[in-house]
């Protein structure tokens, strides 16, 4: 099991931030993810533990992303610091910047879209891969992810749109 | 099939892929939660060991015994009395291995009163004294080995029954009580961070982060110029965990006698 944290906790936590699981609860959900697999370990064949643990974060992240749901006040949103009004500092902020944009256009993103985009996009899971672990058709992998691509294009032009609109002070 | 990544013209789009990147989580707490599982996984080995018949026995326990601590001996005997909730107590609260190996008699009735496992007063053998853990732990071996039948049902209905939750808070709160004291001291409130930590240390006595924590106050203690406390506690923190990660860079701050 330790070995299996070692590999894999990166792999679980970035997807769990991925699917939508907010910053300061990555940590408790990531460790639910791994006590759900030590309990099951003698259930998971070799060589696909990887699949498992996607399973099971997929399920943990619907999960956590429907209780936020049902708690109105999002704190997601005010992170999003208006780019203009405040010179960067450091290149450091722009990429925790650039990450808050990303989960704000993934939040936007149909689930079954999302959750193959970041397998395959931002994990970089090979399509066979991503078929097995979600128990779906290759081809089924492929079309998603086209319609995920262009879910995400348009998002993000959205999102761009809005944050530009934002940094000028809310005002056009 | 090519990433987006690297064949999108937008570079919006590009920025919002590669920023991806750089997001991971903290090495420490990667340690933390690997060391802690581990322990999990000797308790789930020790409910498979009176479950499985015959050879399994065998490789379980070898397994178990190959983790090279006590943690092993002393987490198998609670499972199979149902607590596994318990048994993650344990690992809760004693991360170092060596402090464990060292007093398993202290920690295990612990963990046991503390856990409050409901189903504790289940488990058969919820009376263990601390003298008979070992002694449980190898009878449980033998009957698994000799008659499966009478001890699986009884591992295999507590490791159903047994609720593993209670201990992911606990550790999760402990990670953010860490967190906390570490902003602090990044703030440059370091006087904060030290409070922080003696909080963490009174409410954690056996924190699995307890070293990291020690790491903290001794920064801590750096930052506000405080360098003779900080070179003493540094020194003993290099001199008892000589592995540790932290210790190179913690022997930097021991001043010369």
């Amino acid at each position: 099991v330790k070995l299996l944290v070692q590999e894999h906790y990166r792999f679980v936590w970035r997807l769990l931030r991925w699917l939508g699981v907010q910053e300061s609860e990555l940590d408790d959900k990531a460790q639910e993810v791994f006590l759900i697999a030590a309990r099951r370990l003698s259930d998971i064949e070799s060589g696909r533990e990887r699949g498992f643990l996607a399973g099971v974060a997929t399920r943990k992240a619907a999960a956590a992303r429907r209780a936020m749901r049902a708690r109105p006040e999002s704190v997601a949103l005010d992170q999003v610091e208006p780019a203009a009004n405040h010179p960067l500092p450091d290149a450091q902020l722009e990429t925790q910047q650039a990450q808050v944009l990303l989960c704000e256009v993934l939040d936007s993103m149909a689930e079954d879209l999302r959750t193959v985009f970041c397998l395959f996009e931002l994990e970089e899971v090979e399509i066979p891969e991503i078929a097995c672990m979600l128990s779906i058709p290759v081809g089924t992998v492929g079309s998603r992810l086209r319609r995920a691509r262009a879910e995400f294009s348009q998002k993000a032009r959205l999102v761009r749109a809005r944050h530009a609109w934002a940094s000028r002070g809310g005002s056009l | 099939v090519k990433r987006l990544h690297s064949t999108t013209n937008d570079d919006f789009e590009r920025a919002l892929l590669s920023s991806a990147r750089e997001a991971g989580p903290s090495p420490d707490i990667v340690r933390s939660v690997a060391t802690a599982l581990a322990a999990a996984a000797v308790t789930s080995a020790g409910a498979s060991v009176a479950s499985a018949p015959g050879h399994l026995t065998v490789t379980g326990k070898l397994a178990a015994l190959s983790t090279g601590t006590k943690l092993a001996v002393v987490l198998a005997p609670l499972a199979i009395a149902g607590a596994v909730a318990g048994a993650f107590g344990v690992v809760d609260r004693s991360s170092p291995p060596d402090l464990v190996a060292a007093k398993p008699e202290a920690t295990a009735p612990r963990a046991f009163n503390e856990s409050q496992s409901p189903s504790a007063d289940r488990g058969e053998e919820h009376s263990i004294s601390p003298e008979s853990l070992p002694v449980a732990e190898l009878a449980v071996g033998f009957a698994g080995a000799s008659s499966s039948q009478s001890a699986a049902p009884v591992a295999a209905d507590a490791a159903e029954s047994a609720p593993a939750r209670p201990s992911a808070p606990s550790i999760a709160e402990e990670v953010r009580r860490l967190d906390q004291a570490r902003s602090a001291l990044a703030s440059g409130r370091a006087s904060d961070a030290i409070a922080l930590v003696s909080a963490y240390e009174r409410d954690f006595p056996r924190g699995a982060l307890a070293r990291e924590a020690q790491v903290v106050r001794i920064e801590a203690y750096a930052k506000l110029g405080q360098a003779a406390m900080a070179s003493q506690l540094a020194a003993q923190f290099v001199a008892r965990y000589p592995e540790d990660p932290h210790s190179p860079r913690l022997r930097g701050l021991v001043l010369p006698r």
